[in-house]
């Protein structure tokens, strides 16, 4: 990215044709970055709370003053509740953070660590690792591999038009000859150009893929030579998909059982071939519909093979293969104590470790009042997940809030302390971890001084350690002698790589790396049949759940689903730009045609959704191209929050809040 | 006098909004290109589509950013941002060539850029 900055301020943004990852692309997100920094309501000083919790009234403090006050109420809580009282909530936990939240929280033995995995990913990455022993190179990353690929399986996932900037090569594979099936709901854009497009109905995607397994099985189309030398449990697998038809499938995915035969004949005898999953894992069944897609890859082959799925080896809990990865600098494959909450969904826990994916664990905790003080860190929870008002209820029970974010956020408006956070473009921001960066270390430069006096959280942290005795782990004096630490190993100066933007210190990926290394699992095979889950008590095989297929009733005759908007989410931090939300038309509910003229609503009316929850209003869109009985409203955003709850249902395995397939009714509204 | 058109290539146009996004950005005076998702219909080759049709509200030469830019450097943010790589910016005296290379229906959104 490139900013135009003149007498202090920026002028422009725009992408850096240079680099060299995404050549200049821009997401919408990234292209209202000008917005995000000017145009929110951003919090300058140190706040403490003066009037009622909610009411906006606060006293300017200095950070010493601020953090005096905040490290003597943690201990306090510390003290009267225990270590189990203390969470922290970051919406912002990556390499660009330096990860010093869980660093911190580590140091203090507070096991109540949560981060936003628990909303996105980490549900399929530890499905991945169980099956493969790491889990796979994620999409934006493998992009440079795709030049190979023959099919594309979209599956559910709003792939390109998700992120655009990393991933848009798959379009352009497409128009350069490469075939594409997209497997959703609703025709996207990326459906338009595809091969063939499947309607699914939500939710039912784990039928789909076990149908596809077993034509691929018995139609004999699979890799016999890889199955045979490098995966463990196929004759159980053969044996156990025998009764998951694509006959029986049809009646479950509304998809005609030819159409299934169709798909897995063409994932199976075009390789390369790579199936682009979703990010959201929104399922009651999501962890096990994962198993069955990394069935799929493994049973065709298509893992380790440029074009196909290339696995992130270095983040492997099991495999460190000395590559710099700065997790393991900082020492956070070692937390000291396992939460509580962690231990109901093991399976969920145990592959990292490291950090607590679990939503649903930090709103249980929340509403049994067990936390006493919580630390929120640029997530603005009521508005990344569907609970706004039960998440504000539930907080009232905590003694001590403090949130540090750039704007004044939901949460910060209950919050006891308010801390003010630098942008993005007002610190020097380093990407380190080369697992998923081609090998790329980059420096994104300080552009703008910040206004006021807001700090990075790496200051924060550092400052606030201090004040808690625990800088031993936090020696730094500063943020140069922090990066220079972390790049050590990579033989490489922060100063160097400030100036020169990127540095490369890695060559591309090797393929098959597992005639050299094995896969990363008790057998060194891939694990079709797991038996680290089978101890666990969990489906050692892909494993359809009738019970867990949410069916419609009288009361609610409907589908309810949720998408990811067309453009590029939009994470809570971005909020702020107004001109994003217009572009998300995040006030649209996506109707059938039969559900519309069933109900007499047209386009541009409002409408009512209700579900066991709640009720939501909405502007109608009528569409013609979608699953008949589905109806698709945007994730993320206070409306959606009425009418879906973290609690139920969810996906028994992983906690994981299942928002795709629930059932609802919906009218008019005049 | 105008001298150039920006050109965007619907077929490409996946409606990223990115384009809509960086003009919205660029303070000086707001270009204010809209994008209007059209669809899904039937085309002649029995596809169904979604396209993102672009229509401007003013004309896409009132961002001075934007101008100062193309004279430097030949390009402007939007082109520079769009992940499908569909807009580009010609000459006005090109613009026969790249549309005798067309069919209709292609799919091509023409702004005359000052």
């Amino acid at each position: 990215m490139i900013a135009h900055v003149r007498n202090g301020k920026i002028v422009a943004l725009y992408g850096d044709s240079q680099h060299p990852l995404n050549k200049g692309a821009l997401c919408a997100k990234g292209s209202s970055a000008l917005q995000f920094e000017y145009d929110g309501d951003r919090i300058l000083y140190p706040l403490i709370r003066v009037g009622e919790r909610g009411e906006g009234k606060w006293r300017r403090v200095s950070w010493e003053e601020a953090l005096d006050y905040v490290a003597k109420r943690l201990k306090e809580i510390e003290r009267k509740y225990g270590p189990e009282s203390i969470a922290c909530h970051t919406g912002c936990e990556c390499e660009e953070s330096v990860y010093l939240d869980r660093r911190f929280w580590d140091a203090a033995g507070w096991p109540n660590f949560f981060n936003g995995w628990g909303l996105c990913y980490a549900s399929q990455c530890v499905a991945q690792i169980y099956t493969f022993g790491s889990p796979l190179m994620e999409h934006t990353d493998t992009s440079d591999y795709w030049d190979k690929t023959k099919l594309f399986i979209i599956w559910d996932a709003k792939i390109p038009e998700g992120q655009p900037a990393y991933i848009g090569a798959v379009p352009r594979r497409i128009l350069d000859g490469a075939k594409c099936i997209v497997i959703d709901p609703q025709l996207t854009p990326i459906a338009t150009r595809a091969d063939v497009w499947v309607p699914i109905r939500p939710n039912t995607d784990l039928a789909f893929a076990l149908a596809m397994i077993n034509t691929i099985i018995n139609e004999e189309l699979y890799d016999k030579k890889f199955v045979e030398k490098w995966t463990v449990g196929f004759d159980k697998l053969k044996e156990h998909v025998q009764k998951y038809t694509p006959e029986w499938a049809e009646k479950i995915t509304d998809v005609p059982a030819e159409t299934i035969k169709e798909v897995a004949r063409m994932y199976a005898t075009n390789k390369p071939a790579y199936i682009c999953y979703g990010w959201c894992c929104h399922h009651t069944q999501y962890f096990q519909f994962a198993r069955a897609y990394c069935t799929l890859m493994a049973i065709t082959g298509n893992v380790e093979i440029y074009g196909g799925h290339m696995l992130s080896r270095v983040r492997s809990p099991v495999i460190d293969d000395g590559t710099l990865t700065f997790d393991s600098r900082l020492g956070l494959h070692n937390m000291r104590k396992i939460p509580e909450v962690a231990k109901q969904f093991p399976v969920l826990y145990e592959p990292f470790k490291t950090f607590t994916a679990l939503a649903h664990g930090l709103m249980s905790l929340l509403r049994q009042g067990k936390i006493k003080a919580l630390f929120v860190d640029a997530m603005n929870m009521p508005y990344r997940t569907p609970t706004y008002d039960k998440y504000i209820r539930a907080i009232d029970n905590v003694d001590f809030i403090v949130v540090f974010d750039v704007y004044m956020s939901e949460v910060a408006k209950y919050a006891d302390v308010v801390l003010p956070s630098k942008t993005f473009l007002e610190r020097d921001c380093p990407s380190l971890n080369l697992w998923h960066k081609h090998g790329i270390l980059y420096m994104r430069q300080k552009t703008l001084d910040p206004p006021g006096e807001c700090k990075s959280n790496i200051e924060l942290f550092t400052l606030l350690a201090k004040k808690m005795g625990l800088d031993n782990r936090f020696p730094w004096k500063d943020e140069e002698e922090l990066f220079n630490w972390l790049l050590e190993p990579a033989g490489v100066k922060f100063e160097n790589l400030k100036n020169e933007g990127y540095v490369q210190v890695q060559e591309r990926y090797p393929e098959k790396l597992y005639e050299k290394k094995g896969f990363a699992t008790p057998s060194k095979k891939i694990e079709i049949y797991c038996s680290i889950l089978e101890q666990m008590g969990a489906d050692p095989l892909p494993t359809w759940h009738e019970e867990l297929l949410i069916k419609p009733d009288e009361k609610y005759p409907y589908i309810l689903s949720s998408y990811t908007p067309v453009r590029q989410h939009s994470w809570s931090l971005w909020k702020a730009v107004r001109d994003l939300e217009e572009i998300l038309e995040q006030d649209h509910a996506y109707i059938p045609e039969e559900i519309a003229k069933e109900k007499g609503i047209k386009t541009g009316d409002s409408v009512l959704i209700e579900t066991k929850h709640g009720t939501a209003r909405y502007k109608a869109v009528v569409r013609k191209y979608m699953h008949p009985k589905t109806i698709l409203v945007s994730r993320g955003n206070f409306e959606q929050a009425k009418i879906i709850d973290v609690h139920e249902p969810i996906d028994p395995v992983t906690s994981f809040i299942a928002e795709r397939g629930i059932t609802c009714n919906i009218r008019r509204y005049s | 006098m105008a001298t150039h058109v920006m050109v965007i290539d619907l077929w490409r146009c996946l409606g990223s909004g990115s384009c809509y996004a960086t003009c919205q950005s660029l303070k000086n005076n707001p270009p204010k290109i809209g994008l209007i998702k059209v669809g899904p219909y039937e085309t002649s080759k029995g596809k169904a589509m979604i396209r993102f049709l672009h229509y401007p509200i003013g004309s896409c030469n009132e961002c001075a950013y934007c101008m100062e830019m193309f004279q430097r450097e030949g390009t402007t943010p939007c082109v520079i941002n769009c992940p499908q790589k569909a807009i580009s910016i010609l000459k006005l005296e090109d613009l026969p060539k790249l549309l005798a290379g067309k069919k209709s229906g292609d799919g091509l959104y023409i702004q005359i850029f000052k």
